[in-house]
């Protein structure tokens, strides 16, 4: 099920009526059920593989806190990280390695023919198996307390708003939402309902209305000027984003409903001013789910500079496959290694110091140069995300380095732009905190009107233009 | 009472949210002119409908003796025949007509059957129909679809503008406004394709676009989409209206030789010849070598404002003696001065101009 669905719109105040019903007793195990129901809307079949992760995970856990000794409880972990990777390398990566391996072969003059997987990817396996393998290795690191009861750890791992698209969700945050009574704010409704129209606004308003023009880009690049992929390549950094952070906003604000609060995903994250404050504002539940369980062991900053460095890389580079079973992913997360790193090493250099994450700098004169130059960097890195492969990416490069042929659809270029700058006043909102200050200031009717303004236009660029997240293939 | 007050709020959030929504859909629905009301997203296919519709209760209320004459066709019929032009010249050799152009960027036959067949629904009863070929009219490759595809088209419908048919399909009838595609093309139809401008200004060439050959295109004729043009035929001719096709030229020289779908130029000409002979249906060819200059396309197939005219007159003429009831058709023959000749003749002169 997706949010953008009839199916949802019929879903959501169905469980909602059920949750402002039952006891909190019944709660839990109703969301459960919903989740699952969610799902299974997609495939049913694939709802074994998520109790498999699920049983797993839950007894790994328990072993690991119960065992007496180091050894053994490094053993129920690493129990727990195989079995998830090996779910993770059959359904998502065993084609992609088997055929880059006949490739490899093929190079030094070997032809291997590789028998292909037809295996559907589970909607959301890369979030839930995230999530699900961080907990347990959490709880061997002696930060968490496994939870006794299998249907609270199953809900944490189910739980609809974050099920298939995140954010990946850290078992300290959410568990003891899960676990303790629940006691739903009346501001929560108010932000709820706001992040959830702001969600769909980012999603059905931006994101798919530049969607049909960065797939032409991307189709057809042949018939459109360097000027045309230029700024498509901006556009699809911005419907990249409405996409995602338009996922996240809406799985935010319904969780609201549910009095539970999931964490921040996306921090403006194009209003950063250096490649590194990018990372730390886009896909935050990922970034430091990779600076926590990968960056870290590998090392982090305390093996010096140039190890340093290389972690980074190396980081990104994992970031990157978790993506996607493509070397485009790969190399994507390998250049943002490459930015992150070179921009650490002129940190060094120059001996400034980062900003701590998500902290607001003053805005000076030079201030928006550093705004777009990391947002075409990021930019610029996406165009190997979004290509199906290396040819089409340095097609699409060399295109448009080219300088020729200039901007050939002006006319839906030019008529884009009030999407666009819709996108930037979100989150000039968002990072001013002018929007949040509207939402518990601004009178209810007030609101209404700004808002069921902004969801007629959701309900109109939706109508029959519903496109699924782009996160969920991921 | 606190999980009451929860519910409340969370009704009151929703519902208002709701209410405005709607409200400002039905709203907008109501004040864009002309905005067609269908049950599927159909866009400017029931924009020019809709237009045409009203227009002819409008001419209906102000004077009732003039005949309604309605063209059909793609983009090089929208912007190569000029209404008022030919209504004026058409007065001048007391011909009572008043011309409506549906040609629509993008629409080839399939597209302008459902057209047609909606506003045949909604009561138009127009007194001629002229359709203007375009060469890649059969090949059923229209450059837009209009959101057209993948879908039923059979079962688009045209709906009142009553209250309930606002809040039912609102939505779906403003959605196309907001599709990157089409963001323009509201402007450009509401403006009557700016037909009438001489020098068009930065604004109206965004409007515009510029259309080439796709160069990826077979051009293969599909026999399909003549079934099309047939059906269209056929529901004038049940209604006893009568019916024409004229022939649209493309520029004399083209940019690239890739750009030239010369096989498929003749051979559509040929397929729509001989329905309009096995009918005896007036056909008129305007793509003769010598007709059109360069300088009178805005594109390679698309008239300028000075173009359009021109073949507005060369229309006018035709349908002043059709209007008297010959029926002239310009058929292909292997007489030197045969249509095929001059079709054959216009390639080579395009092509020798590499």
């Amino acid at each position: 099920m997706i949010f953008n669905s009839l199916a949802f719109a019929v879903f959501l105040p169905v469980v909602l009526a059920l949750y402002y019903v039952l006891p909190f007793k019944w709660q839990n195990r109703m969301l459960l059920g919903a989740s699952l129901f969610f799902y299974a809307w997609w495939d049913w079949r694939f709802l074994g593989l998520l109790a498999f992760t699920i049983l797993i995970d839950f007894y790994a856990s328990h072993a690991v806190f119960r065992a007496s000794t180091r050894k053994r409880k490094k053993q129920w972990m690493l129990l727990s990280v195989i079995s998830n990777v090996t779910v993770l390398v059959i359904f998502k990566y065993s084609n992609f390695f088997v055929q880059s391996f006949a490739i490899f072969l093929s190079k030094l003059g070997f032809v291997v023919h590789t028998p292909i997987l037809q295996l559907v990817l589970p909607i959301g396996i890369s979030f839930y198996t995230f999530m699900s393998m961080a907990y347990v290795i959490d709880v061997y690191r002696g930060e968490l307390t496994p939870t006794p009861h299998l249907f609270d750890f199953a809900l944490f791992v189910c739980y609809f708003p974050h099920l298939v698209a995140g954010p990946i969700l850290r078992a300290p945050q959410l568990l003891p939402q899960l676990t303790h009574e629940r006691r739903i704010k009346l501001e929560q409704i108010r932000d709820g309902v706001a992040l959830i129209v702001i969600g769909y606004v980012r999603k059905v308003v931006i994101a798919d209305i530049i969607s049909p023009l960065v797939a032409e880009a991307f189709t057809h690049m042949d018939s459109l000027g360097s000027g045309d992929l230029i700024l498509r390549m901006y556009l699809f950094a911005i419907q990249l984003y409405g996409d995602f952070a338009g996922y996240s906003d809406i799985a935010r604000g319904v969780s609201k409903l549910f009095g539970i609060e999931l964490n921040l995903n996306f921090a403006t994250p194009y209003l950063s001013q250096n490649i590194t404050e990018f990372w730390r504002r886009w896909h935050i539940s990922l970034s430091s789910w990779l600076r926590d369980y990968v960056y870290i062991p590998l090392g982090g900053n305390r093996k010096g500079k140039f190890r340093t460095y290389i972690n980074n890389f190396l980081t990104m580079l994992i970031g990157g496959l978790w993506h996607g079973a493509n070397w485009t992913y790969v190399v994507w997360g390998g250049l943002n290694g490459m930015y992150l790193a070179i921009h650490k090493a002129y940190l060094d250099i120059s001996g400034k110091q980062q900003k701590q994450p998500l902290e607001r700098a003053k805005w000076t004169f030079v201030t928006p140069f550093k705004v777009f130059f990391t947002f075409t960097l990021a930019a610029f890195a996406f165009i190997i995300f979004r290509s199906p492969n290396f040819s089409s990416a340095s097609h699409y490069i060399t295109k448009m380095f080219s300088l020729k042929g200039g901007i050939t659809r002006i006319g839906s270029s030019v008529f884009i732009l009030p999407f666009v700058l819709l996108a930037f006043a979100l989150d000039i909102a968002q990072y001013t905190k002018w929007g949040e200050q509207f939402v518990a200031r601004t009178p209810l009717w007030q609101r209404a009107i700004i808002f069921g303004v902004l969801f007629a236009f959701v309900l109109i660029a939706g109508s029959d233009n519903s496109q699924p997240f782009i996160y969920y293939q991921f | 009472m606190q999980r009451k007050r929860i519910v409340i709020l969370l009704l009151k959030h929703s519902l208002l949210i709701a209410i405005v929504a709607y409200a400002f859909i039905v709203i907008t629905v109501y004040v864009i002119p002309h905005l067609p009301l269908a049950n599927l997203r159909t866009f400017h296919v029931m924009l020019h409908s809709q237009i045409t519709l009203d227009r002819e209760k409008e001419e209906a209320a102000i004077a009732e003796t003039k005949s309604h004459l309605l063209f059909l066709g793609s983009s090089v019929v929208e912007r190569g025949v000029v209404d008022s032009y030919l209504d004026s010249l058409l007065a001048q050799q007391h011909i009572p007509y008043y011309t409506t152009n549906s040609g629509a960027g993008g629409f080839f036959a399939k597209a302008n059957l459902i057209m047609f067949r909606a506003m045949l629904e909604q009561g138009l009863h127009p007194s001629r129909v002229v359709y203007g070929i375009f060469l890649q009219e059969l090949n059923g490759n229209s450059t837009i679809h209009n959101d057209l595809d993948d879908k039923d088209t059979s079962s688009v419908r045209l709906k009142e503008k009553s209250l309930t048919n606002v809040i039912l399909y609102g939505a779906t009838a403003l959605s196309p406004l907001l599709n990157s595609n089409n963001l323009h093309v509201y402007l450009f139809v509401m403006n009557n394709a700016f037909r009438d401008v001489r020098d068009p200004n930065f604004f109206q060439r965004l409007s515009f676009g510029e259309n080439m050959f796709e160069r990826d295109s077979s051009y293969l004729l599909n026999p399909e989409f003549l079934t099309d043009l047939k059906e269209i035929y056929r529901l004038c001719k049940e209604r006893n209206i009568p019916f024409a096709f004229f022939n649209t030229p493309i520029r004399p020289e083209v940019e690239s030789l890739a750009d030239l779908p010369y096989l498929h130029r003749l051979e559509a000409y040929l397929a729509v010849e001989q329905f309009a002979v096995d009918e005896n249906i007036p056909i008129w060819n305007f793509d003769k070598v010598g007709l059109f200059d360069n300088k009178e396309f805005l594109d390679t197939y698309h008239l300028t404002s000075d173009g359009a005219r021109k073949m507005t007159a060369l229309l006018a003429d035709k349908i002043a003696v059709w209007n008297k009831g010959i029926t002239e058709q310009d058929v292909t023959g292997d007489s030197p001065n045969s249509i095929r000749r001059e079709i054959k003749d216009s390639l080579v002169r395009t092509v020798f101009h590499f």
